[in-house]
């Protein structure tokens, strides 16, 4: 069943429409809108995903098509056909482009195209029971393949800018931590150095100093 | 997660800010809309007791002044200021040392130009520290659902520190008092100059009297005498100031600049005030009282809005918006404490503007809504430009912030944006930002629309149910929001009736829940519907409505539970629900009782209680719907007792509004309740709004007063607001002493409006700072003061008696007015007279009738309770202008025009004086109070005229209360309907609906228009003159 829908424009994360009482039962739907949100954000800052996409999260699937610097993404349960909800996402794109299509990237506000909520609301209803009729026929057809569309998890997609922060900022722990080892480096070379000539240079010293008795003596 | 922002290049001179990704995210919402944000303790508006005399103060006598000074306000602990005036007599000298020393400035004061920046204070740089954008998104993103909006909206607002010193502080340093100047001015030195007409006090005797603004003044010779002989001996006048707007503004030059002047000029310019005085004064014993009844101040052309300031403060919005009672703040305290009227500000956000006028919109896109970092203020015409463009220094806080680089342009040689003209946000003091998505906690909602009405018997057989459907039905299509409109019906009398709406049947389906313990909805969905999808079905379900209810003979009504049932269909979307109730609610929770018609009740501690809701469950409930964004409008209908005073609370505390239709009858009430309504629909609203007034130093807003929720100490939550409410708060000073030169105030409304967009209306207008009293007196703003002063009074009236909030007005007035009498009485030698500011002419007449008005008249055969406790829900939130126009409603005189007829109706209107003098029995009036209308038919007016209007004779004397006044086919009629059209046109927010009275016809003129003739002494009430001589006596005594 449809939990969430949200379609947002992949350039700069603009929200563009959202279903309306989505979610009204659940008390932590606020936490995965927002789950969503950073998703959209991952997309705008350009890292390239494929354009179709099930990503997990908790006991939900996010399921997403991107198509014409567009993200249509919904929300479901896990058990609910993975083919239904990539159906759903599709019908949601023809119709979203057919209305909007020239005013998406001219779009400036958020939610500048909030009255396509109309449509989701009735085109969810017909999605939201898995056995009538026409969803059943839908998932016994074969033309529609969605096997290879690849599945990952949340804390994968949304950790990957956490990694690289990560990553920058252990490369600079490195920087300055081989800095300090350098100095160390040199310091404890210089006392090597004296390690090794100190002794040398006492009996040196000590010779000298008889050799310079031996003369005051004679 | 956020990888920029850090190595923003902000301090680095000389290099413009780059554009950084992270700007967006740097503004905060100040606000979270959403269901999110609990209400928590702030649920409670803060009830205002400011000013209250703890001693009852009885009777209008003089001794009831006396005391030795004004009870001081809250939170100032400091002597009053105002110095016994007993020790003034016959010194006039004294008098002129205490005028000029408060006309210069205190030498603690900076003598910066009045517009300039504020140079004290000012943190000149940030700290670095705080140029990290706050990090908004958690990084880690699993662990509790994060409400983002509640945890930023509880950073968004900080307050300026607070010295809690400031308050036990010492009185300000005493005035300087320059005695050797004072003993060289004479005290005949009062000029003769042509600015002396102003003065209309020294010469009414040998002016002919139509020169004059106030022709007959009564002077009593002793006083005018001595003043001759003065008149006398003058020394050469100067210049005559300039005369009306401009002169407040160069007397603050003059303020501004001391020791530029001549020392003369000084203390001529405190002399030259323009304030004006009746004569009051009469002999002992005589029957004359001394009060020509005609010179009194009315305000029969309307209210003129101060243009002044517009023109001093061009930046400002408009006067529409915001209004301050006074447009000069006090520096100090013990200022502000001889300034007795209430310091506060009339908002009204949405108001109507005239075509051409439309606030701009301006969008600043990916860059985000530019604000102070600091106090959150968006930017405005006010804000300075620096460091050649790349940071501006916010007017409120005067912090310096960064212009993104979006943002940035270069500055003129003046300091100026180059860009100033093509930017609105920088040139016009209102304007209408897109909101950005930090702004929004979820998706702008659609408008709702809901409907709960009551079917018991009486709403049948009044015809209210009927109408009701009939109206929705036609205004079906211009509900706003097309195509995302969502609509919903729910019919109560002892049981719930639900109604099915969905799309695919073809008639709708009636659910009836009979259990009222256990509220349940019997189905999930389709009870709130799309309306462009279901159309045919609520089209059938509105068509079928009267009909299905037509027998019903049930007497019951369950509003507490339809209330809740029509919550929980709601409460996810939020939206508007009408409630339309015709009896008293008697099943269910929050069934009230019949409690209004206990005579022995008045007069005593527990009068006011009558006058609050008296189940706590409609304020509970009020709670809950304000939290998810519902707002509730009240249509009462009975002739019964309904206790509005209970019902009244859900609209109170939701932004809703109360519509009472006693006694509602269709054939006459109709026309009224189908504008009402229809106007309720289609009226541009705006949803899920929260609205924040911020202000500059040392000024705080602290309470609040109209239709609402306070959500913060500081934030009110209007799930619907719309062009007909205005709101009114109150100011306190926070220091003792002011160091700016002028205040700021702005006034930030979010909303959503009915077409899905989320916007920010920002108003921004400046208030010069003073140190003079008589400059507060000259900028005050009459329709503000009455505006908030009758608020405040309605909310006295809730916590104690009429008779208290009544005297609590007079006390105020008089209080006032005493104050400015101590300015200039004795310098003018103006015993025997009244004295009073031009600014504030009107106010007297406006209190008294305010006292008179339908919430606060008399006691409990004055106005039923029901009456009362509506008209006290509409003047709380009722705009400056239709407030005016109610306490001084119009009378015009019409016979002529229906006789002659010029066509030019608008100048031959002429407006009287609202007394049973100016009713001529020959006549035929229209009387309107921009509530409804009432013509009065004069016993001789000829029976030609009354047949054409009436379409029947008048002999048989017939019962008019029944009469709906319709065209008939002669002339009369047709032109009366064309005034009576041309007189709705100026106030659309109502429907006037007329009734026709004639002279002599008891009892119903006199509850329609006799007792609404406030300058006529009624049962209890003084007249107009009675109340001038009154207040003037009380202003007498010291």
């Amino acid at each position: 069943m449809v939990k969430l829908t949200m379609i947002a424009r992949v350039t700069d994360g603009l929200p563009l429409a959202e279903g309306l009482d989505d979610g009204r039962d659940q008390k932590d739907v606020e936490f995965y809108k927002q789950q969503a949100k950073l998703l959209f954000k991952n997309l705008s800052k350009g890292q390239h995903e494929a354009s179709r996409m099930s990503i997990e999260t908790g006991p939900y699937f996010f399921h997403y098509i991107i198509e014409g610097r567009v993200c249509y993404l919904t929300m479901c349960d896990r058990s609910y056909p993975k083919k239904l909800a990539f159906q759903y996402l599709e019908d949601l794109k023809n119709e979203f482009e057919r209305v909007n299509g020239n005013q998406i990237e001219t779009a400036a506000r958020p939610y500048a195209f909030i009255k396509f909520d109309t449509f989701i609301q009735k085109t969810k209803k017909l999605y939201l029971d898995t056995r009538t009729q026409r969803n059943l026929a839908k998932l016994n057809d074969e033309l529609y393949e969605v096997h290879q569309i690849m599945t990952r998890n949340v804390q994968e997609v949304l950790g990957v800018g956490e990694k690289l922060d990560q990553v920058s900022e252990l490369s600079t722990r490195l920087t300055s931590e081989s800095r300090i080892y350098a100095d160390k480096a040199r310091d404890l070379n210089r006392q090597a150095l004296i390690r090794k000539w100190a002794p040398v240079a006492v009996v040196l010293g000590v010779v000298m100093l008889l050799f310079w008795v031996r003369k005051k003596i004679w | 997660m956020q990888p920029m922002g850090n190595d923003k290049p902000a301090n680095v001179p000389g290099r413009p800010v780059l554009p950084s990704p992270a700007a967006p995210q740097l503004s905060t919402p100040f606000i979270s809309p959403g269901p999110v944000v609990g209400l928590g303790a702030s649920g409670v508006p803060q009830t205002t007791a400011p000013f209250l005399s703890s001693r009852p103060i009885t009777g209008t006598q003089m001794s009831d002044y006396r005391s030795p000074s004004p009870p001081p306000p809250i939170r100032y602990n400091g002597p009053s200021s105002p110095p016994p005036p007993t020790s003034y007599p016959g010194q006039d000298a004294t008098i002129y040392q205490q005028t000029h020393a408060t006309r210069f400035p205190l030498p603690a004061q900076p003598g910066t130009p009045l517009r300039g920046p504020p140079s004290v204070g000012l943190p000149v740089t940030p700290p670095i520290g705080s140029l990290r954008p706050q990090p908004q998104i958690p990084s880690v993103p699993m662990g509790p659902a994060p409400q983002i909006g509640t945890h930023l909206s509880s950073r968004s607002y900080m307050p300026p520190p607070l010295s809690e010193s400031s308050f036990s502080a010492p009185r300000p340093p005493p005035q300087p008092s320059l005695h050797g100047y004072s003993n060289v001015l004479p005290r005949g030195n009062m000029p003769p100059s042509p600015a002396e007409t102003q003065f209309l006090a020294p010469r009414p005797v040998s002016q002919p009297p139509s020169q004059q603004a106030f022709p007959s003044f009564h002077v009593p010779p002793v006083h005018a005498s001595p003043y001759h002989v003065h008149q006398g001996g003058v020394v050469p006048p100067p210049p005559p100031p300039p005369l009306g707007g401009p002169l407040g503004y160069n007397s603050r030059e003059q303020m501004q600049y001391p020791n530029t002047g001549p020392p003369m000029g000084g203390s001529l310019q405190g002399l030259i005030e323009e304030f004006q005085s009746l004569s009051v004064g009469s002999a002992p014993g005589s029957l004359d009282h001394g009060v020509d009844a005609k010179s009194l101040p009315r305000p029969l052309n309307g209210d003129e809005e101060a243009i002044k300031i517009q023109e001093t403060y061009p930046l400002n919005c408009h006067q529409r918006f915001f209004r301050l009672t006074t447009h000069a703040i006090p520096t100090s305290q013990s200022l502000l404490a001889r300034w007795h009227l209430p310091l506060g500000a009339v908002v009204h956000p949405l108001a109507e503007v005239p075509d051409g006028e439309e606030v701009p919109i301006v969008n600043f896109g990916p860059a985000g809504v530019i604000r102070c970092r600091r106090c959150r203020t968006y930017v405005n015409p006010y804000v300075t430009f620096t460091d050649a463009g790349r940071k501006w220094r916010c007017n409120l806080c005067s912090l310096l912030n960064d212009v993104p680089g979006e943002y940035y342009c270069a500055l003129d040689a003046s300091g100026r944006r180059c860009d100033f003209d093509q930017r609105p946000e920088l040139s016009k003091g209102s304007v209408e930002f897109v909101a950005p998505t930090e702004y929004m906690v979820r998706p702008p909602m659609p408008p709702v629309y809901f409907f709960l009405i009551d079917v018991s018997i009486s709403a049948v057989q009044c015809g209210l149910l009927e109408i009701v459907a009939k109206t929705i039905k036609s205004c079906l299509d211009e509900l706003p929001g097309f195509p995302r409109t969502q609509i919903g019906f729910l019919t109560f009398d002892s049981a719930l009736h639900f109604h099915n709406l969905k799309s695919s049947l073809t008639q709708p389906q009636m659910l009836v829940v009979a259990d009222l313990d256990d509220i349940f909805l019997p189905l999930p969905d389709d009870l709130l519907v799309n309306l462009s999808d279901s159309r045919h079905v609520v089209d059938a379900l509105l068509d079928s409505l009267p009909s299905m209810f037509q027998d019903n003979v049930n007497v019951e009504s369950a509003l507490g539970p339809a209330l809740k049932a029509a919550f929980m269909i709601m409460s996810r979307l939020g939206g508007k629900l009408l409630v339309f109730q015709s009896t008293l609610p008697s099943l269910g929770v929050g069934r009230l009782r019949l409690r209004g018609d206990d005579l022995r009740i008045y007069g005593t501690d527990k009068e006011h209680t009558l006058r609050m809701p008296e189940d706590p469950f409609y304020k509970q409930m009020a709670a809950e719907f304000t939290k998810n964004q519902i707002a509730v409008d009240v249509y009462a209908f009975s002739e019964k007792y309904t206790d509005i005073a209970s019902l009244g609370s859900l609209a109170k505390y939701t932004g809703g509004q109360v519509y009472h239709h006693p006694s509602f009858q269709a054939t006459t009430h109709q026309e009224k309740l189908r504008y009402e309504l229809a106007r309720d629909l289609t009226r541009e609203t705006a949803w899920e709004a929260v609205m924040r007034i911020r202000c500059g130093k040392g000024v705080r807003f602290t309470t609040y007063h109209g239709h609402f929720m306070l959500r913060s100490t500081d934030l009110l939550a209007l799930p619907a607001v719309d062009c007909d409410k205005a709101f009114a708060m109150q100011l306190s000073l926070e220091d003792t002493l002011m160091t700016t030169q002028t205040v700021y105030f702005q006034v930030a409304l979010l909303y959503t409006s009915s077409s899905g967009e989320r916007r920010i209306r920002v108003h921004t207008a400046a208030a010069p700072v003073v140190a003079d009293l008589g400059e507060m007196y000259r900028q005050a703003d009459t329709g503000a003061i009455i505006s908030l002063l009758s608020r405040l009074a309605i909310e006295k009236t809730q916590s104690h008696k009429l008779d208290d909030a009544r005297q609590l007005m007079q006390l105020k007035l008089v209080k006032s007015l005493k104050e400015y009498r101590n300015l200039y009485v004795m310098q003018h030698r103006l015993g025997g007279r009244l004295i009073f500011p031009e600014s504030l002419k009107f106010l007297p007449l406006y209190v008294l009738s305010l006292c008179k008005s339908v919430a606060l008249r008399g006691g409990y055969a004055d106005a039923s309770l029901d009456e009362r406790c509506a008209a006290g829900y509409n003047m709380m939130i009722l705009p400056i202008r239709r407030m005016l126009r109610l306490l001084y409603p119009g009378l015009y005189k019409i016979d002529e025009n229906l006789i002659k007829g010029p066509e030019d109706f608008e100048k031959s209107l002429k407006q009287l004086a609202l007394s049973a003098q100016s009713l001529d029995p020959r006549a035929l009036y229209i009387y309107d109070d921009g509530f409804s209308f009432i013509i009065w038919l004069g016993r001789m007016l000829s029976p030609d005229l009354v047949n054409g209007i009436l379409g029947f004779d008048l002999s048989g004397f017939p019962d008019l209360s029944k009469l709906a006044l319709l065209e008939h086919d002669n002339e009369y009629s047709r032109k009366l309907m064309r005034i009576i059209k041309r007189l709705r046109e100026k106030d659309p927010s109502c429907f006037q609906l007329c009734r026709v009275v004639r002279q002599g016809e008891q009892p119903r003129e006199g509850s329609l228009l006799l007792s609404n003739l406030i300058e006529d002494q009624t049962a209890g009430t003084s007249s107009y003159v009675d109340w001038i001589l009154q207040i003037y006596r009380q202003s007498q005594s010291s």
